[in-house]
């Protein structure tokens, strides 16, 4: 069996031999997992970020490799470190507007006519919503992940993931409706 | 996907479909009701047992919003 047909559990033992055959076998795990967590953070990001916090996603596992207890949770762990990447550059950038002096108390007042013409009422919808709730929304409908894994990707209780995300659904759905009745 | 489905949870999954790179656009929430509502009326005419209805509903209403109703991405037309 070549590296490429390598199921993630093999390589990542061979990622944490930390020597050259581990380094070809964490270019393999990267080229396989990069494009959904670069989807998954762009949907939660909603900014040109994406790429960065993708490269520091893929560097944060490397260094850490050795910190996954089940080799086959490779992807669920991975999930973890970029939500945990987007919340941290999200809150950032919260920050820098504040100090700044930018921070936008009115999103529904942001332009949506170029995003709607190219058929993105979805993200428009999503940029106006809260960051806890675009993250649980991508989280279940992007990711297509159960109210238990979102949960423990989040370090929430399934008792408030559950509620969380209905009170998403529900500002997601009056949002929606605004955006695409225009 | 768990216990956690409900009917809410059909329309939200099939708009989300763009996000999933299986669509390329999504209808207005108007046009969108009006055509599953209509998807629930065919249903109805396939599945004569009324009992039957509701599981057929929350288990096919994304899968119909997305075969029937949607414009479907081009195979090897990601941007990813």
């Amino acid at each position: 069996m070549t590296l490429p047909q390598t199921p993630d559990a093999e390589l990542v033992v061979l990622v944490k031999l930390k020597n050259a055959q581990g380094k070809l076998a964490y270019g393999v795990l990267v080229d396989r997992h990069q494009p959904w967590v670069f989807r998954l953070l762009k949907n939660l990001l909603q900014t040109p970020d994406a790429e960065e916090v993708k490269q520091e996603t893929f560097i944060t596992a490397w260094l850490d490799i050795a910190k996954l207890l089940f080799n086959e949770r490779f992807r669920g762990w991975v999930r973890g470190i970029a939500v945990r990447g987007a919340y941290r550059r999200y809150r950032r950038a919260e920050l820098e507007k504040r100090n700044e002096g930018q921070v936008d108390l009115n999103p529904i007042s942001s332009p949506l006519e170029d995003s709607l013409e190219s058929d993105n009422a979805v993200r428009v919808v999503l940029e106006r919503m809260d960051y806890v709730y675009r993250e649980v929304l991508v989280l279940r409908y992007v990711e297509e992940l159960s109210v238990s894994e979102i949960a423990e990707t989040l370090g929430l209780g399934e008792s408030a993931t559950k509620m969380r995300l209905l009170r998403a659904r529900e500002l997601f759905k009056v949002h929606y409706v605004e955006v695409t009745r225009g | 996907m768990d216990d956690f489905e409900d009917k809410d949870e059909g329309w939200i999954h099939a708009i989300f479909a763009v996000l999933r790179n299986e669509v390329v656009a999504v209808p207005p929430w108007d046009s969108m009701m009006e055509q599953l509502d209509q998807a629930v009326v065919d249903q109805r005419f396939k599945h004569p047992n009324m009992d039957q209805m509701s599981n057929v509903f929350l288990s096919g209403v994304s899968k119909l919003g997305r075969i029937r109703f949607f414009e479907k991405k081009p195979q090897g037309d990601d941007d990813e």
